[in-house]
Order: C-alpha cells, then sequence, then structure tokens
C-alpha cells in the first residue's frame, strides 16, 4: 500500500515538474516572441526615421527652389495677395459690364444687365509704391 | 532505485534548462536594440547616451534627426595577422590611418572601434575581406538633412552623439535619452522657407560684394521667436571636423561688432523717451562737433539745422551727439542701454554668445560716439531684441529658439512708452521712404529702417582699419504695425557697379532686406500694406515742421536725397 501510495506521489511529483516546466516553456517562449515583435517594432521604427530623414532630404528648400524653377514656376509675390472680398466685388463689376442681348416674350429684344451690390471702382492688384 | 531516478529527472530537467538559456538569451539581446542604446538603457554611467530626440521646424519639417548606421569593430584576441588586418581595414575605410589601427590592434584587449558609421560600399567591402576577429555593430548617428541651411542653430554632435555646439549643445538635457525617455521632438521657432530665402538673399549679398561674410535674422516683434538666423560662411553639420573655424563662427550671436549708425535707433528713442527732446526739437549740424580734441563728422552731411527726423534719416552723428547730450549724456544713456539688455551677455539657448564690449568710462566723448554706434560692440542678434522692444510694444524680452505657441506673447519690463514707440516707426518710415535706407523700400509692404556703416576696429585695438567696414541694416515690416525685424550685417563689403562703388550699409545691406522682405512676407502671411495706412504716415510728416517754418514735404535736403538715389 505504502509503495503504491509512494509510487503515486512519484509520478505526480514528475508530472508536475513536466507541467511547471511546460508552463515556464510556453512562457518564455512567448516572452521570446515579445521580444522579437519588440526587436521588429524596433527595427521598423529606424526605418521609418530613415525614411523620414530620406524624404527630408529630398524636400529641402533649396532642392524644392530649382525644380520649381526648372518648370518654370516662380515666388508668389506681395502683389499677387488680395482680400477674398475685391475678388468677388471685382468679377460683380465685370458681369455688370458684360450686357447680354435677350429676347423678351413680346419679341422685342433688350439687354440684359447685372447690376452690383457694390457699385464703387476697385484698384487691381495689390497695393504699395 | 527510485531516489536515483528522481535525482536523475531533476537534474536532467536543470541541465535542458541550462542549455536553453544558454542557447536562447544572447539572441534576445543583440536584437533588442544598437549597442550604445542597449548600455545606456542598461545604466552604464561611463558610456554617453547616443539616443536625442528629433529637432523640428515650427511647421514640422525636420532639421535633426537619428539614423541606425554600422560601424566596424575588432576584437583583438580574435585577429589573427594583425598588420595584415589593418592594412586590409585602412584600404577598405576612408580615413582610416593604418598605422593607428596597427597599434591599436597589437595593445591587446577585446574590442577596438576600426570606424564609425561606415556607408553601404564601405560595409561590402569589408565583407568581402572576410577578416577574422573584426565584426559590425549597429549605432545611432545624428543626420541633418537640411546640410548647412540651419548649420548655426542647430550646432553638431560629437561622434558620441552629444552636443558640441548650436541648440544641440544648449538643449542637450531636453535632447538626450529621445523617444525611448519620453521625449518629443524639440519644436523650434525657426520657419525652414524663410530660413532658405534668407539664406539665399544673404549669400547672393556675400557673394557680389566680396564680403568676408554675413549675418541675416527674422525676429518676430510679437512673441520675440527667431523665425530664422543666418550666419555665412556656414558649415554642414553631418561633417563640422571638414568646416575651417571661421565657418563655425556665429557671426550673429557669438562675435560682436561696432554696428555704427543703426544704434542710432537706441539713442533717438533714448532722448525722446527722457522728454527732453521731442519730434519738433532742432540742432545745428552745420559745422563738425568739438569734443575735447575730438571732432565729430557727418559722412552724409547737410551741414545746416536739423529737425530731429532729419537727423535720423539722413543719418547725422553730430545731431545724434547733441541729442544724446540733450537727453541727459552718459548718466541716462548707461541706464538705457541696460535696460534693452546692451550691455551684459545675452542669455540664449545656444552657447555661441559673447558678452559687448562696453565703455569702461561713460565721459562725454564716449557717450557722443556711443551715441552714434562706435566705441560699443553688440552681437546683431542682441541689437535686433532692442528693436524689437522699440518699435514694438516698448518692452524688452530676450530672444526665444523655440516654437512658444500661437498666441504666446512675452511680458518683460517696459523700457519706453506707447508715444515713444509711434515716433519711432515714424523716424524708421522717413529713413527709408526718403532717407539713407531707400533702398530698404519694398514693394507691397511699408518697411522702416535704419542703415549703418561702421569703421573695423584695428586688430590691436587702437584706432580703425582703413576700408573696412562692418555694412548693416535694420528693418520692420509692416512698419505701422511692425510684426517682424530684419537685420542683414555684411563683413567688408566691397562696393561694385549695382551700388556705384558704394559700400555703405544703404547700398549693400538695405537691398537684402528689401528682397527677404518682398520674399518672406507672403510666405509669413503677412497680408500687404493698404494704400491708406502709407498716405497716413505721410500726414504725419507733413505735421512736423522744419527748418523756417517748412515742412519735409517742402524741405529741399529730401529733394536732394531722392534725386540722388
Amino acid at each position: 500500500m505504502t509503495r503504491r501510495h509512494n509510487l503515486a506521489l512519484l509520478v505526480l511529483i514528475a508530472l508536475s515538474m513536466g507541467g511547471v516546466f511546460q508552463l515556464k516553456y510556453s512562457m518564455v517562449a512567448l516572452k521570446s516572441e515579445v521580444a522579437r515583435i519588440n526587436a521588429d517594432l524596433e527595427e521598423e521604427r529606424w526605418r521609418m526615421r530613415t525614411l523620414e530623414a530620406d524624404w527630408a532630404y529630398l524636400t529641402r528648400p533649396d532642392r524644392l527652389v530649382a525644380q520649381a524653377q526648372a518648370l518654370g514656376m516662380t515666388r508668389a509675390g506681395v502683389t499677387r495677395i488680395v482680400d477674398i472680398e475685391r475678388i468677388g466685388r471685382r468679377k460683380q463689376l465685370e458681369l455688370s459690364r458684360r450686357p447680354m442681348p435677350i429676347t423678351l416674350p413680346s419679341g422685342g429684344s433688350a439687354e440684359f444687365r447685372v447690376k452690383p451690390i457694390a457699385t464703387f471702382e476697385i484698384a487691381a492688384g495689390g497695393s504699395g509704391r | 532505485m527510485v531516489v536515483g531516478f528522481v535525482f536523475a529527472a531533476a537534474f536532467l530537467s536543470l541541465g535542458i534548462r541550462l542549455v536553453d538559456l544558454a542557447t536562447r538569451a544572447p539572441l534576445e539581446a543583440a536584437r533588442s536594440s544598437t549597442r550604445g542604446a542597449a548600455l545606456a538603457a542598461e545604466g552604464v554611467s561611463d558610456v554617453p547616451d547616443p539616443r536625442r530626440a528629433d529637432i523640428v521646424d515650427r511647421q514640422g519639417h525636420l532639421l535633426a534627426t537619428n539614423i541606425v548606421t554600422l560601424s566596424v569593430t575588432a576584437d583583438p584576441a580574435k585577429v589573427l595577422d594583425a598588420r595584415r588586418t589593418a592594412v586590409a581595414l585602412a584600404g577598405a575605410l576612408d580615413g582610416v590611418d593604418e598605422a593607428d589601427l596597427l597599434r591599436r590592434l597589437e595593445r591587446g584587449g577585446r574590442f577596438v572601434w576600426v570606424k564609425r558609421h561606415i556607408s553601404p560600399r564601405e560595409q561590402a567591402a569589408i565583407q568581402d575581406l572576410g577578416l577574422p576577429g573584426v565584426a559590425f555593430t549597429d549605432s545611432e548617428m545624428r543626420a541633418y538633412p537640411n546640410g548647412n541651411l540651419v548649420s548655426h542653430v542647430l550646432g553638431f554632435v560629437d561622434i558620441d552623439n552629444q552636443g558640441l555646439a548650436g541648440l544641440e549643445y544648449g538643449l542637450q538635457r531636453d535632447l538626450v535619452g529621445g523617444e525611448a525617455e519620453g521625449k518629443e521632438p524639440l519644436r523650434l521657432a525657426l520657419d525652414l522657407r524663410v530660413q532658405e530665402v534668407v539664406h539665399d538673399q544673404l549669400a547672393r549679398a556675400v557673394t557680389d560684394f566680396r564680403a568676408l561674410g554675413g549675418c541675416a535674422l527674422v525676429l518676430d516683434v510679437h512673441s520675440r521667436e527667431l523665425v530664422s538666423l543666418v550666419s555665412l560662411p556656414d558649415f554642414d553639420p553631418n561633417h563640422p571636423e571638414r568646416a575651417p573655424a571661421d565657418a563655425r563662427t556665429n557671426r550673429c550671436t557669438g562675435n560682436v561688432y561696432e554696428l555704427g549708425s543703426v544704434f542710432k535707433i537706441v539713442t533717438s528713442a533714448m532722448a525722446l523717451e527722457s522728454g527732453r527732446v521731442s519730434l519738433y526739437d532742432r540742432f545745428d549740424a552745420s559745422e563738425p562737433l568739438k569734443i575735447g580734441r575730438h571732432t565729430i563728422r557727418d559722412d552724409h552731411g547737410k551741414w545746416r539745422v536739423l529737425a530731429v527726423p532729419e537727423i535720423f534719416a539722413f543719418s547725422s552723428n553730430i545731431g545724434t551727439a547733441q541729442m544724446a547730450f540733450a537727453a541727459g549724456g552718459p548718466a541716462v544713456q548707461q541706464p538705457f542701454l541696460e535696460s534693452l539688455g546692451l550691455t551684459d551677455k545675452p542669455k540664449l539657448d545656444i552657447p555661441e554668445t559673447q558678452a559687448p564690449l562696453v565703455p569702461a568710462k561713460w565721459i562725454d566723448i564716449v557717450s557722443a560716439t556711443v551715441s552714434y554706434g562706435h566705441g560699443i560692440a553688440v552681437a546683431p542678434l542682441q541689437f535686433a531684441e532692442s528693436v524689437a522692444a522699440l518699435v514694438g510694444d516698448g518692452r524688452f524680452a530676450r530672444t526665444r529658439f523655440l516654437d512658444a505657441g500661437e498666441g504666446a506673447a512675452p511680458s518683460g519690463p517696459r523700457v519706453v512708452s506707447e508715444e515713444t514707440v509711434q515716433a519711432m516707426r515714424l523716424l524708421l518710415w522717413l529713413t527709408v521712404d526718403r532717407g539713407t535706407g531707400t533702398n530698404g523700400h519694398t514693394q507691397g509692404y511699408l518697411v522702416g529702417g535704419k542703415t549703418g556703416t561702421a569703421d573695423k576696429p584695428a586688430d590691436d585695438r587702437r584706432g580703425y582699419e582703413r576700408g573696412a567696414v562692418i555694412a548693416s541694416f535694420v528693418g520692420a515690416f509692416p512698419i505701422d504695425q511692425p510684426r517682424y525685424v530684419v537685420m542683414v550685417t555684411l563683413d567688408e563689403p566691397q562696393g561694385n557697379d549695382s551700388t556705384f562703388g558704394w559700400r555703405y550699409g544703404g547700398w549693400t545691406a538695405a537691398p537684402v532686406v528689401a528682397d527677404i522682405v518682398a520674399i518672406a512676407g507672403p510666405l509669413l502671411g503677412v497680408e500687404p500694406t493698404r494704400p491708406a495706412i502709407e498716405a497716413s504716415f505721410d500726414r504725419q510728416m507733413h505735421t512736423i515742421p522744419v527748418v523756417n517754418g517748412r515742412t519735409h514735404r517742402e524741405e529741399e535736403g529730401f529733394e536732394v536725397v531722392r534725386l540722388a538715389r
């Protein structure tokens, strides 16, 4: 009885040892997996940093200026800055100066003109001397 | 037997675990990070931490970052033939000295740096050699994608990524550790687009006028943020060791100059603020001013009585010296300069600063020369700071290199009243409109400014060099509500055909400021000045009577200047 009991206990000990080892092993495997993923992330992060540095190098202002000039582009001068309000009013004035011939229901003809809301003249372009 | 079985099982499991640990642990450590970063993370105190936060401009453009590169190392204990290895490595790697490497390999030990941060081509060459005891290791390297463009602001780092100059040194504590230690990228107030414009214009002027160098900067008057700073000659912070010492000198902060007549801005503000001089006062500039055995003369002399606006616009030394005395002389001048921070070493985020050279004794002749910018030497950025105070809100504040955020305004001590600020804006506008600074005029923006041309002191500090000048122009725009101060200083410019041989600041530096304003103004979102505002400045000048009760519009002097352009 005692021998059988002891044997059972030994088997149990062996099984628990195996179980603990298995648990530990799977934990270590998971830890290793986490370390690998972290290392991959770190690697990707470095790759991104290198790409960002490459992008900054390729979009540096002197290079963009040279390319823009090669494409015939010019810098936007101050004279090209106008109030958005002015653009609207100028459009109205242009329309008001362009009469449109229309045919009336009676058969007669007439000119259709748009009357601008603001009727004062606005200087074109930017200000300054 | 049972006991034996138990022990055997226990030892077997321990053995398996030991083998497991021995084979897996080094692999994990090797993959975790770069060599320096791993050592730093482990808290090895004698190894400098190579990790650094990025630096970006106010728009988020990358200015400095860390990238991973390979470095070549050697283990002398594993090297079979030190001489053959040294010869092979020196042949494959640029900049490696064969004799030096051989000496280090023969000294023994287990670790020798062969070369840090190698190129992919060099890596391939080393791999082809297949030398025993030679290995590669990852290491972090600081990279500056914009090269020379922001060199004097950013500075540079050493081989271990430790700051040696510029913001890299000044803000080392905010940078080291980088993202791994939760450090956010450092956002500068600098605008890369404006920096390119300023660099381009200054480089052109330095070339055209064959100057030794130059400085140009843009300062935000509201927030006192540094939008741009260029010092020429400059250097590539990726390879600072290749640059001569002169190129690494920051001429905007690290050198002090006698700036000449631009200093009349300070003197005029002091005189007006004292309440003893007004825009309506006149001073006799009909003949040179004698103080003891010294004689003060005018470069652009009118040789008659001049009103205060004329003294400023025509840059009269005689008139300005008299204004300084009328304001109270040295007793008022010294504290006023102190209040504008012009007598102390500036506290900036970069280490390249120099204390101003101020007179040891404030006697009358010194007070007179200081009034027009001789006998006192300050760095251009330090002077621009004081101009920002005098044309802005009348309060003095130091320059900020970092982005302070939207609407952040510094609250420094008040140095001049709102009335003095308004008067200064009028005087600066007048100088560009009709005085010595007409070349600073910019289409679309109302610019105010002051010219300056100062003889350079001789090397022995006794007297001045003949023919060597510092030419400057400091401008503010739009002058009705100044948003930015722009300053350009050229070191020993030579006149050319476009300036009719003149090398005055009004001819050489003023056009550079005008070009910077014209191009950078729209980039910075500054609206063009409306004609009504310009007309109001013109009207204000009409109200100031000058000689014989005539107004400036009628005054002959202005017409003469206009014709001479």
